[in-house]
């Protein structure tokens, strides 16, 4: 579904990703599991194009989306969770969950409607928080309204950095669950995470990146299982 | 104050109600005292012109000081399409709407990707750009002689020549204006602009084309300036360059700031503030302005969001808001 092949970027004299090729295929959980500064968001960032690319190409669909304004490839059908969240802090909760309408190529009245009962339907605390203005959800409560609005835009793939950032462990499960959960609904997902234990446990393949590359591959068992994926990343 | 506030917030449509017939009676209560309905009247019109600068400064984050220059603009196109072209006032008032905006589109388009105080000064130099432009265009627009002579605009075969008509006629310029702005405020298009202040990388990843509707803003913002422009065109029945200095673009800045960018009622406190203070300290004479200056630094001093702003007249009080809590643990 989503084909990235030899994707380099550089941020002045520093090489962000040095060649960079990975695939994901429909309906799959896909995770990119390394440490800080290995390339993890840059590669997100290329993707959207909110990043410049110095070399490569991404296919979706089949449709090269390299060079497409990060606008076009929300409607292309990508949606993107950013790190840190992103919320807008003065806009209310359901404001920050209509402002994913803008990205939704089908959207209707009745399709907004229904995407809206959805979210709330996934996360309860934010239907009664609706009114609040988005600054003052706690760090998860946050987390979970980026990924609504993300929800909202209602992509085909939606791309997910580092959603466990800065969270307690408990809320993190509560995340990753409802990952599994929108993958249920059909989405392709594709994740970035530093918490490699949790997003193995839900993965069903997994990259591992060091320095801008790309050095191990597999199912996410296999890597879960590897003795220096599990040395280096799950502290085991 | 906190009372009033609160009344406001519980009675929504009452309050508006009793503000739309307290309008209303002003000019009853105050005719044949033409001094006192030319300060009404000019407090309506610097509210049009404070409401279209803070749907630019307040809504979308881009910060323009050169809204004198649209408002040049409006007044020009319907100066000389009444003295030359003999259009009527309804349709120059659009008109003029439409040439503003579109100036702005011209301006945005390259200028589109700066941001902060580098827009700003962009802005600054086509305010100037404009008034020098007509100011040495002596042929178009008859340079520092001014256009002499426009008509009184006529409403239904009734024209339009007292203070008492003009006030009429720009308290539903003004009523047109707020409303539109609101509801535009409270579409899709409103919900990205917001979006676009509030997190520009976070506008983009959710599919909001930035670039596109940060122009969209700008020309929404400067159409209602250009229209401000046409009413004193016709209020003033002459416009001369020498009315839309730099002074004049920092004076409606002023207004958005002190009444409170980003919320609908605060350029219309600001307008009042900053047309009345200078009126009732007139036995100052130049000193006045310095009371001018002084009032806008005890209010930013005092209320750094604005007298109206900061979410005054929203539901959750300004103290209880927090910014966006960066890595901080649930």
């Amino acid at each position: 579904m989503l084909q990235v092949t030899d994707l380099r970027v550089d941020y002045g004299n520093i090489t962000a990703l040095r060649g960079v090729s990975f695939e994901v295929r429909e309906k799959e959980i896909v995770t990119i599991i390394g440490s800080n500064g290995a390339g993890k968001s840059s590669t997100l960032m290329a993707i959207s194009n909110i990043a410049r690319k110095s070399g490569g190409s991404v296919h979706f669909k089949g449709q090269d989306i390299s060079s497409l304004k990060p606008s076009a490839i929300v409607r292309a059908g990508i949606g993107h969770v950013p790190e840190g969240r992103h919320i807008f802090p003065f806009l209310t909760v359901q404001e920050n969950l209509m402002v994913g309408v803008s990205g939704n190529v089908r959207s209707s009245r009745a399709t907004t409607a229904a995407n809206l009962d959805r979210v709330y339907e996934l996360f309860p605390i934010l239907a009664e928080r609706r009114n609040q203005n988005g600054g003052t959800l706690s760090g998860g409560e946050q987390q979970m309204l980026a990924i609504g609005r993300g929800l909202m835009v209602d992509p085909e793939m939606l791309l997910f950095d580092e959603p466990s950032l800065g969270l307690a462990p408990i809320i993190v499960e509560t995340i990753f669950a409802l990952i599994q959960k929108i993958r249920d609904f059909g989405k392709t997902i594709l994740l970035i995470e530093q918490n490699a234990n949790m997003a193995l446990a839900i993965a069903d393949r997994g990259y591992v990146m060091e320095t801008g590359n790309i050095i191990l591959s597999g199912s996410a068992k296999e890597l879960a299982n590897n003795p220096s994926v599990a040395s280096a990343y799950l502290g085991i | 104050m906190k009372a009033l506030v609160r009344m406001v917030q519980r009675h929504g449509t009452l309050s508006m109600l009793c503000a739309a017939g307290v309008l209303l009676a002003v000019p009853f209560l105050i005719r044949g005292n033409d001094y006192l309905l030319r300060i009404a009247i000019n407090i309506l019109l610097y509210s049009v012109l404070a409401t279209s600068l803070n749907m630019i400064n307040g809504y979308s984050g881009q910060f323009n000081i050169g809204q004198a220059g649209f408002y040049c603009i409006g007044a020009y196109t319907a100066a000389i399409l009444a003295t030359r072209y003999g259009v009527g006032f309804w349709l120059a008032l659009p008109a003029s709407g439409l040439i503003a905006a579109l100036s702005s589109v011209l301006l945005g388009i390259p200028t589109a990707r700066l941001r902060g105080i580098f827009l700003a000064i962009c802005t600054l130099g086509f305010s100037e750009i404009v008034r020098l432009t007509i100011l040495n265009w002596i042929e178009f627009t008859r340079g520092p002689m001014g256009i002499p002579g426009i008509p009184f605009p006529t409403f239904f075969g009734y024209e339009i020549s007292s203070n008492f008509g003009f006030y009429f006629l720009i308290l539903t310029i003004a009523a047109v204006t707020l409303f539109v702005c609101h509801r535009v405020l409270n579409s899709r298009i409103g919900r990205a602009w917001i979006a676009i202040r509030e997190d520009e990388l976070a506008a983009k990843s959710m599919g909001i084309p930035t670039t596109r509707y940060k122009i969209y803003n700008l020309a929404f913002g400067t159409f209602w300036a250009g229209a401000a422009g046409c009413f004193y065109a016709y209020l003033s029945s002459y416009v001369s360059a020498d009315s839309f200095t730099l002074d004049e673009g920092f004076a409606i800045l002023c207004m958005v700031l002190v009444g409170g960018p980003g919320s609908l009622i605060g350029p219309l406190v600001g307008a009042f503030f900053l047309v009345v203070l200078p009126e009732m300290f007139r036995f100052l004479a130049e000193y006045r302005l310095v009371i001018f200056g002084l009032a806008i630094l005890v209010t930013m001093h005092v209320r750094p969001q604005g007298i109206a702003g900061g979410g005054v007249f929203a539901a959750i009080a300004p103290d209880s808001e927090e910014p966006a809590g960066k890595g901080a643990a649930s």
